[in-house]
């Protein structure tokens, strides 16, 4: 029944693309069963290689296959002698960034022995198909969902209020916070010739908490169906906004893709049980590769590995102490905040050129703050004047349900609730965007 | 589960009379505003005009009635509504006479591109929301779809799905007229005098001969039946591709509207052919354009 479900459900936005899901997931519970009968540790391998050619192979072609006919272009043409190849007309698989290396890490775990390979093909279809995660993530372990599939709980009042009460914050982080806020940024990402100073600061700062509400919203909303059928999906956010360094972001920033990423690619690379110069090459490629995951773009490219370049240095000084002294926690948070704001910059910019022209920009004080505001009327002006209210709410609700005493009243009293869910639903009729068709920054990846 | 279906018929309850009360609350603000066009002329009653100026914002930035009233000692009113279609100027001209208004004569601007419109622009679906539940706007806006059921019907279903319009900031500015409207006594608005450059691409901009108008047909019938005396123009565009098909057109459509409705269209769209220095915009006039075209205008005002 749930498995006609996810699949109705992606079939919805295209049905032949049913068979992109089906393909690698066919190739992929037949080649862990193999792995499991096999004893001989290199054929062991070879199957894991097919199982990984096959999900990259696909991810490679629909998400890269254009962006490396446009490179090889460019540098042929720079190199004086121009091939022009026709890009072919390729439309992205929503989720099939997600759903591959969730399938990947199947296998992998079977192959490493950490599980059994699934023997009922419905119940591993599920699992790589399972709606609410499968077009955004979260990417969850095998040893994680496979079980709880395995496993469905009929439904009960406990899970259907925990799963309704995340779906309605993750409904108010998405339709109020991020899709508010993105129409500035978008006004400024769009015209980046025409704003400056304070006004590109305003909207590179809205991005931040236009992604993360987006992202952690959708997560959340995802999350919460899963545990209304009594699934539990792995946390993808955790206030990462507090982080008092580049590290601590990533433990806290879509952690089901950067544990993933930990666990499949820096691990495997050698992590930091290596030399130095290993273990900073390590984590670069690591965030490098972590860019290149969410776009076929330049600036993703470079988006990831000022990332890699930022925990480079970060862990190169906690090992060799250069600077041998600690920021209080306050500075860590607003450094650590103003570095992924400007990485931002480069995710958010429509191209290279733009995302240079915002530098620009952004420490060009020359020119009047009002008057640029100004130029943009009526809905644009709202939308900038609720921008810092409706974050600075945000930032009061995360901050408050950090305190205990607050769950504890929280939980302990139905009216407290009641109240909760009120505030709730009336901040999404009152200042929720509910009329434009706006989608999930995350689904294009 | 018996528990949490109670504890979810309670919320469902107490959120029906929150967005019931907030929906009463919110209409009768706004209709108590007068900060939009429509706000502002549902508080105009029992008035006679010499004349009204119709139609959308082609309409409402075009003509100087202030001008007019000085040389031709009539007094008039601008009833457009910018963003409008033919569908919502039909209902505005409706309301304007049921609420006892007296019109001599109507001059309703239309256009090639939107004249024969049976749909509504997204860009005025909520401009009527507060007088929503009154049956004569409800009875129009009931025929573009269902969604206007949920609109009339789930409380503060529309104020919320439009909130960026009708939020709470214009519950604010109506509550204490904070923000001053932004046209002028008569109703008219004025674009500034911009550097517009021009238009980039010209436009085949014809009426359809064979089209069925029926919302201009409707006005034509109010019109009657309330003895106003029609008369149809359209005003400066600058992207029109002026050729022989155009012209025949126009002839065309000024024939028939005269031999088969026995109604008056005067087309002034090609007169500033495209010179931009009277444009705003490729469809609107700029201030200076607007003098120039009042004066223009002038002697059909002072008929």
């Amino acid at each position: 029944m749930l498995l006609a479900a996810s699949l109705f459900f992606y079939m919805c936005w295209k049905w032949e693309y049913i068979f992109l899901l089906f393909f690698p997931a066919t190739i992929d519970f037949f080649v862990a069963r193999r792995i499991e009968k096999t004893a001989a540790q290199r054929r062991k391998k070879m199957l894991l290689c097919i199982s990984i050619i096959t999900n990259l192979g696909l991810l490679f072609y629909f998400k890269y296959f254009n962006f490396f006919l446009d490179s090889i272009n460019t540098t042929s043409a720079w190199l004086g002698s121009p091939l022009l190849l026709h890009s072919a007309k390729i439309l992205l698989p929503v989720g099939i960034s997600f759903y591959t290396f969730q399938s990947i890490s199947y296998t992998v775990e079977v192959y490493r022995g950490n599980m059994i390979a699934e023997k009922n093909f419905g119940r591993f279809a599920l699992f790589v198909s399972f709606f609410p995660q499968l077009v955004a993530g979260p990417i969850n372990r095998p040893q994680v969902l496979l079980p709880q599939v395995n496993n469905l709980k009929p439904l009960e009042a406990d899970n259907l209020i925990i799963g309704a009460r995340r779906i309605l914050w993750g409904l108010f982080k998405k339709v109020v916070v991020a899709d508010r806020l993105a129409f500035f940024v978008n006004l400024v990402y769009n015209n980046p010739e025409s704003y400056h100073g304070l006004s590109v600061l305003c909207a590179t700062i809205f991005f931040a908490f236009q992604i993360y509400c987006d992202f952690s919203g959708y997560s959340d909303i995802a999350i919460g169906v899963a545990k209304m059928m009594g699934v539990d999906l792995m946390r993808n956010f955790n206030k990462p906004y507090f982080s008092s360094s580049i590290r601590e972001f990533w433990s806290k920033w879509h952690i089901s893709l950067s544990t993933w990423f930990r666990d499949y690619l820096y691990i495997p690379l050698g992590g930091n049980k290596v030399g130095m110069g290993r273990w900073i090459f390590n984590l670069f490629i690591t965030f490098l590769v972590s860019g290149v995951w969410h776009g076929a773009s330049v600036n993703f490219i470079i988006w990831g590995a000022l990332h890699g370049l930022l925990i480079s240095l970060e862990s190169l000084n906690q090992r060799k102490k250069f600077f041998n002294f600690k920021l209080p926690r306050w500075l860590g948070t607003f450094w650590t905040f103003s570095a992924v704001c400007f990485a931002w910059i480069f995710f958010r910019a429509n191209n290279l050129h733009d995302s240079f022209t915002i530098i620009k920009n952004l420490f060009d004080y020359g020119h009047s703050f009002i008057a640029e505001i100004r130029q943009s009327t009526g809905a644009d002006l709202y939308n900038f004047a609720v921008g810092f209210p409706l974050i600075l709410l945000l930032l009061i609700f995360e901050g408050f349900w950090g305190n205990q005493r607050v769950q504890y009243y929280f939980y302990a009293y139905q009216s407290v609730r009641f109240l909760s869910y009120l505030t709730l639903i009336l901040l999404i009729a009152l200042f929720g965007v509910l009329v434009s068709q706006s989608s999930f920054i995350y689904f294009q990846f | 589960m018996k528990n949490f279906f109670i504890q979810l018929f309670k919320l469902l309850l107490i959120c029906y009379l929150l967005f019931w009360l907030l929906d009463e609350g919110f209409t009768y603000v706004f209709q108590k505003g007068n900060y939009t066009k429509i706000q502002w002329l549902d508080k105009v009653n029992n008035q006679k005009f010499d004349f009204a100026v119709h139609g959308n914002s082609r309409a409402y930035t075009s003509l100087d009635l202030k001008m007019i009233e000085q040389q031709t000692k009539k007094k008039g009113i601008n009833i457009s509504v910018d963003g409008s279609s033919i569908t919502d100027q039909y209902l505005m001209l409706k309301l304007f006479i049921l609420k006892n208004n007296k019109i001599k004569k109507l001059y309703l601007q239309i256009d090639p591109f939107s004249s024969n419109t049976e749909e509504i622009f997204d860009f005025a679906v909520p401009k009527f929301f507060p007088y929503l539940k009154e049956p004569v706007v409800f009875d129009h806006f009931k025929q573009f779809g269902y969604e206007w059921y949920a609109y009339r019907y789930i409380p503060f279903y529309r104020y919320a799905k439009y909130n960026t319009l009708w939020g709470i900031h214009e519950v604010i500015n109506d509550g204490f007229n904070i923000l001053p409207q932004d046209f002028d006594s008569y109703g008219d608005f004025f674009y500034p005098d911009v550097a517009y450059k021009g238009p980039a691409k010209l436009r085949d901009l014809t009426f359809d001969l064979k089209g069925k108008y029926k919302f201009l047909n409707d006005i034509i019938s109010l019109c009657k039946a309330n003895k106003i005396e029609l008369i149809l123009f359209t005003a400066p565009v600058a992207d029109i591709k002026i050729d022989e098909q155009y012209k025949q057109n126009i002839a065309e459509f000024t024939l028939q509207m005269k031999r088969d409705k026995g109604v008056e269209y005067l087309n002034f769209g090609d007169i500033y052919q495209h010179d931009p220095t009277f444009f705003y915009n490729e469809i609107h006039i700029n201030q200076k354009g607007a003098e120039d075209f009042t004066r223009r205008m002038m002697p059909v005002f002072a008929r």
